[in-house]
């Protein structure tokens, strides 16, 4: 027995060392350097000082006070949403619901409060450019993924050239960006004669800057025709309407093109997920006499559901790594809408040469992606199908 | 079984066929814009614009396919497409044998510490790349690894993702069937060689095709690591190709055709395999 | 659990230590006080953005240095991508401690490497007694060159050294200002009052291809008599007259509807090519790609050519770039082996050859007699060259991190177009531009 443990434990370390040297090497060391690193000035030639928490001071500013609310605040959140589920007899569902619902309100008048104040006193660029990651993940994810499913299932019918389909729709993801974005540059570009401007024409609407477009889209649609910088505000009014403008178009024009490249790969995944659903249950379904639409929302969406969660993580967490599909169309006039976190890293690093800086950043993109994950996974365990 | 009437779904598949087309031609679009742009003259593509394909300037008046010679030549694509290849092919040859590897023993090898070390695996999906360009520039400078073949595909071939996936699946394969090739006394490669090999072709077949258009798109870490057109592949030159093409727009389309052509062709060639792979891979949460 | 804590604890350690031990070999500093390294037999790596035509010219005149130069220097030139690549490949060459011998880089971008300390001084090459420059050479480059890339943000020392320049243009269209009876417009007044004439809604043309790019603002705040920087060089300054009115300008310019923004690269130029625009304002060393815009476009050929911008100090001002070489820290040899390959670059009879293929200005006076032919033969590159001689020259600020406050003298730009109240949006320039001074500074 003792002889086979130490044969086992051989083979294992055999089969796995040279992918965990390799990771180990150029993916998790990486990430100690970037602690490292984030401790420091540096300079691409080397360390130039060192400053302990400094760049996170930088970046969250000096007045611990509101990160500290910040983070607690979104504590609570997750605090409440357990409170709001614990389902232990009937006073432990009264007491649930009432801690819960108080503890959501403290968390959100705290969170309301402090957010604006530690943006204020902190670099503002980096927390910009989170709010732009998010409204890149709210803009490509749902949507992604729910016309990924729906082209899925077309794809999955019994429909000529079913085979020749699935090809073309695959072939943007598989396209490198730097080729497909000089189309869309075309395609969305400011002039009267563009496609986009085009088909705006069609319906009788004034042509847009697309690409170049720096405005809100919430803004936008409102009438608002501000440019430029906006008129002094309160610290807390001045930092929630710049959400209340939502995405700018030269972001919104960056997500359809996000669309265009990535519907395709989820149908492909969604289409391995219902290979796994058996026939028998849309046979049955038929019997009773459901539509196709019913099945869709009683069959098809709920046995997806485990491919759909996965989906959603490997997706929320690619959008805040995602880089090159969103450079490729960045316009000077829209700077600063359009550049994710992963965008803001790269030039700090390169055109500001200021690496401890941005190894300081690169770890709260970290801490956010770990947390996201951490809570979808979490979710996943309460809501899977089948629990 | 009901059956049904046959009419009423004649038109469903019609309709069908109808979105699906659809569908197609606004994906397609894009790519006929391109093609078409890259068959006109240098006059033609300042000139004859359009949008739509159903336009006559969208097509070129005869298509110019010497645009296709000389981006070839000027940019000297050959020397870009057979790195290309190398490097692809490489990365994906590698990804494949460690990942199996590792993802065999993670599955059906009981070893000490087995489950941290697949946790510190997972960990790593999280991490931005930026995170790891400049560290992995400075280990790969000082292994003495840049612009080799070593250096623009081993950081990549040891991929947390494919261990993974390729795990998932041998978890679905019964232990039973290895204890019958270990009762005869083979050993753990023996066992993988023989039994979960020629099980696993569809997902093996997976990470192959994801890896290798991984590396062929591969853009940044190509750019900072090769030095001077030897190792040059073919997204860099591309890049570099649109740069200098400058306003000439039909050398620029060429190029772009030139860096996409293969990759389609490739999964046209092996799309059929590919979905069933896919299908019967089970990627499951 | 606890083992495999250590062992993580291991792994910090050992990748902790690796990290330093990486950081301590410092690169051997060169000590050029009378240069006294030898230079025989070196061989040199050149990073150049040079692509196409201009790439096998000059590896053509590679050929011709390794061969003819009496110390046996090799030059190894490869085309490494367009500035940007270069840009980004240097601060990870840097980073990674194996820079080239030679690279090309805009003086801001030099200034950039040199925050790292990873330039070289060329002062003293350019003094040296045995391998610098004559009096009488040094005279004999044009004017303003060859100070370009003193930097007094790092006390005054040489980062780079001119291999060609270009500077900002007005393209105009004759036959079209010929049909509306005007002359070339000199100030910024006349400049409106074309614009106005060409603007034709029926038959989609306009006067004025609004490029938004940060050069084109420089060339306007210069051209009335302004500049970006602060008097004292510590920064920027874009709350001044000159900035507001030439924003104003143009925003009026836009709003009228006399002229049109400029979509993406090169719409401007085949807008020009095509007949539909009057001016544009753009690189000298875009001659030859305009001469094709025209030759192909819907306008059949027209008579077109290119003056100094418009001005409103009565003098015109010209906006003058172009990237230098720089020469990375690496060894005393490799470093004087690289300065005697630019001196030769810069020679005359080289710089004749050079500008004859890559449409750049030639650095030195002397030049000229070499080039009559050409200047005789190319009659808008002639035209230009005189101009150069003759106008006075201003550059952009070669600070390091200037590459973002471009990105937003550029969005600045575009909102001021837009309708953005142009003190407001200056004045939040200014602050930005300022903080990022700040931020990279050394």
């Amino acid at each position: 027995m003792r002889k086979q443990r130490l044969r086992d434990n051989i083979a294992g370390y055999l089969f796995t060392g040279p992918a965990l040297i390799l990771i180990g090497i150029f993916s998790i060391f990486p990430v100690f350097f970037t602690v490292y690193v984030s401790l420091f000035k540096w300079r691409p030639n080397g360390p130039a000082g060192f400053l302990g928490l400094g760049n996170y001071v930088e970046m969250f500013g000096g007045n611990p006070l509101w990160l500290l609310l910040t983070l607690a605040s979104i504590g609570g959140f997750v605090l409440a949403a357990f409170l709001l589920r614990s389902r232990r007899g009937a006073a432990g569902k009264a007491l649930g619901l009432a801690g819960g619902i108080g503890v959501l309100a403290a968390s959100l008048v705290a969170f309301v409060v402090a957010l604006p104040y530690l943006v204020a006193q902190g670099d503002k660029e980096v927390f910009d450019s989170i709010r732009v990651t998010i409204w890149y993940s709210i803009g490509t994810v749902p949507i992604q993924l729910a016309a990924g499913m729906v082209l899925a299932v077309l794809l999955n019918q019994k429909v000529a050239g079913r085979q020749a389909f699935r090809v073309v729709y695959l072939i943007p993801y598989i396209a490198p960006a730097v080729a497909t974005a000089a189309i869309f540059e075309l395609l969305l570009s400011l002039r009267t004669d563009s496609f986009a401007n085009q088909l705006l024409g069609l319906f009788g609407a004034q042509p847009l800057q697309w690409l170049q477009e720096p405005r809100g889209i919430f803004q936008m649609l409102s009438g608002a025709a501000a440019y430029g910088p906006a008129p002094a505000m309160g610290v807390i009014p001045a930092y929630w309407s710049e959400w209340a403008q939502g995405p700018s178009l030269a972001m919104g024009s960056i997500i359809i093109y996000s669309w265009w490249v990535f519907i395709g790969y989820y149908s492909l995944l969604y289409l391995n997920g219902l290979s796994n659903i058996p026939r028998q249950l849309y046979e049955a379904a038929e019997v009773d006499g459901a539509g196709k639409l019913r099945s869709f929302f009683s069959i098809t969406v709920p046995l997806l559901s485990p491919t759909t969660y996965l989906l959603t993580i490997l997706g929320v967490m690619g959008t805040f790594k995602a880089f090159t599909h969103i450079f490729v169309l960045r316009h000077a006039a829209a700077a600063g809408t359009v550049d994710p976190v992963s965008v803001s890293i790269f030039f700090t690093y390169f055109r500001k040469s200021r690496l401890g800086y941005a190894s300081a950043v690169s770890m709260l993109l970290f801490a956010i992606v770990l947390g996201l994950t951490v809570l979808q996974r979490r979710t996943e365990k309460r809501l899977e199908y089948g629990d | 079984m009901a059956t049904r009437p046959r009419s009423p779904f004649r038109w469903g598949r019609l309709v069908l066929f109808a979105v699906l087309l659809a569908g197609a031609g606004i994906t397609i679009l894009p790519f006929l814009f391109m093609i078409s742009t890259s068959l006109k003259t240098l006059a033609e593509t300042l000139t004859r614009i359009s949008p739509s394909p159903f336009s006559p300037d969208f097509w070129p008046r005869t298509p110019q396919w010497s645009n296709y010679r000389d981006a070839w030549k000027v940019a000297s694509f050959g020397i870009f497409f057979k790195n290309s290849v190398i490097i692809a092919v490489t990365t994906m040859v590698e990804t494949v044998v460690i990942s199996a590897l590792s993802a065999y023993a993670f599955s059906k090898i009981r070893f000490a510490g087995r489950e941290i070390l697949f946790t510190i695996l997972l960990s790593t999906l999280i991490i931005p790349e930026t995170v790891y360009l400049i560290p992995n520039v400075i280990i790969v400078s000082s292994f003495g690894w840049m612009n080799t073949l070593a250096g623009l595909t081993l950081p990549f071939v040891a991929s947390a993702f494919f261990i993974f996936l390729l795990r998932q699946f041998f978890n679905q394969v019964p232990n039973e069937l290895l204890e019958v090739s270990r009762i005869d006394g083979a050993g753990h490669l023996r066992s993988f060689r023989s039994v979960m090999l020629p099980l696993s072709k569809a997902p093996l077949f997976t990470v192959a095709f994801l890896s290798f258009i991984g590396s062929w798109n591969a853009l940044q870490w190509p750019l900072v690591v090769t030095q001077g057109s030897k190792w040059r592949p073919l997204t860099v030159g591309l890049t570099m190709f649109i740069t200098e093409a400058g306003p000439e727009m039909q050398l620029r389309m060429a190029g772009a055709v030139i860096a996409i052509a293969p990759v389609i062709l490739l999964y046209f060639v092996a799309q059929k395999q590919f979905t069933e792979a896919i299908t019967r891979s089970g990627i499951k949460a | 659990m606890k083992r495999s804590l250590l062992i993580l604890m291991a792994f910090l350690v050992a990748f902790g230590a690796f990290a330093r031990g990486t950081k301590e070999a410092a690169p051997t500093v060169a000590k050029p006080a009378g240069i006294t390294a030898d230079p025989t037999g070196a061989t040199i790596t050149f990073w150049y953005q040079h692509a196409k035509d201009k790439d096998v010219a000059m590896k053509k005149m590679l050929d011709e240095f390794n061969s003819t130069n009496p110390w046996k220097i090799t030059v190894k030139g490869e085309y490494a991508g367009g500035y940007t690549d270069i840009y980004n490949k240097m601060i990870a060459a840097i980073a990674a401690k194996n820079p080239p011998d030679l690279v090309v880089a805009y003086q801001n971008n030099a200034a950039t490497f040199q925050v790292s300390d990873a330039l070289t001084d060329l002062n003293p090459y350019v003094k040296d007694a045995k391998y610098g420059l004559t009096d009488a050479e040094y005279a004999d480059f044009v004017e303003g060159f060859i100070n370009q890339d003193i930097n007094t943000q790092f006390g005054g020392i040489r980062l780079g050294f001119p291999p060609n320049r270009s500077v900002e243009v007005m393209y105009h269209n004759l036959d079209w200002l010929k049909k509306l009876g005007l002359g070339v417009p000199k100030t910024w007044d006349e400049f409106y009052a074309a614009c106005k004439a060409a603007t034709d809604k029926a038959a989609d043309t306009y006067g004025y291809a609004i490029d938004t790019d940060a050069s084109r603002v420089f060339a306007q705040v210069i051209s009335r008599g302004g500049d970006i920087r602060k008097a004292d060089g510590k920064g920027y300054n874009f709350n001044t007259p000159a900035m507001k009115d030439s924003m104003a300008f143009m925003a009026k310019l836009y709003k009228d509807g006399w002229g049109r923004k400029v979509a993406k690269a090169y719409d401007d130029q085949n807008d020009f090519g095509n007949g539909k625009v009057l001016f544009t304002i753009s690189s000298s060393s875009g001659l030859t790609f305009y001469g094709a815009a025209v030759k192909a476009g819907k306008a059949g050929v027209f008579d077109w050519s290119i003056a100094a911008p418009p001005t409103s100090t009565g003098k015109p001002t010209l906006n003058l770039y172009g990237a230098s070489v720089s020469v990375p820290k690496t060894t005393a040899q490799k470093q004087l082996a690289a300065w005697l390959f630019i001196k030769w670059f810069s020679e005359p009879k080289q710089q004749a050859a050079w500008t004859q293929v890559a449409a750049y200005f030639p650095v030195r006076k002397s030049a000229e007699p070499l080039l009559a032919d050409y200047l005789t033969k190319d009659v808008k590159f002639a035209t230009a060259w005189n101009l150069l001689k003759t106008t006075p020259l201003k550059s952009e600020p070669p600070f390091a991190g200037y590459d973002l406050v471009r990105d937003a003298m550029s969005k600045a730009y575009n909102a001021i177009l837009d309708g953005a109240d142009i003190d407001a949006t200056v004045a939040k320039l200014d602050t930005d531009a300022n903080k990022i001074f700040k931020d990279v500074a050394p």
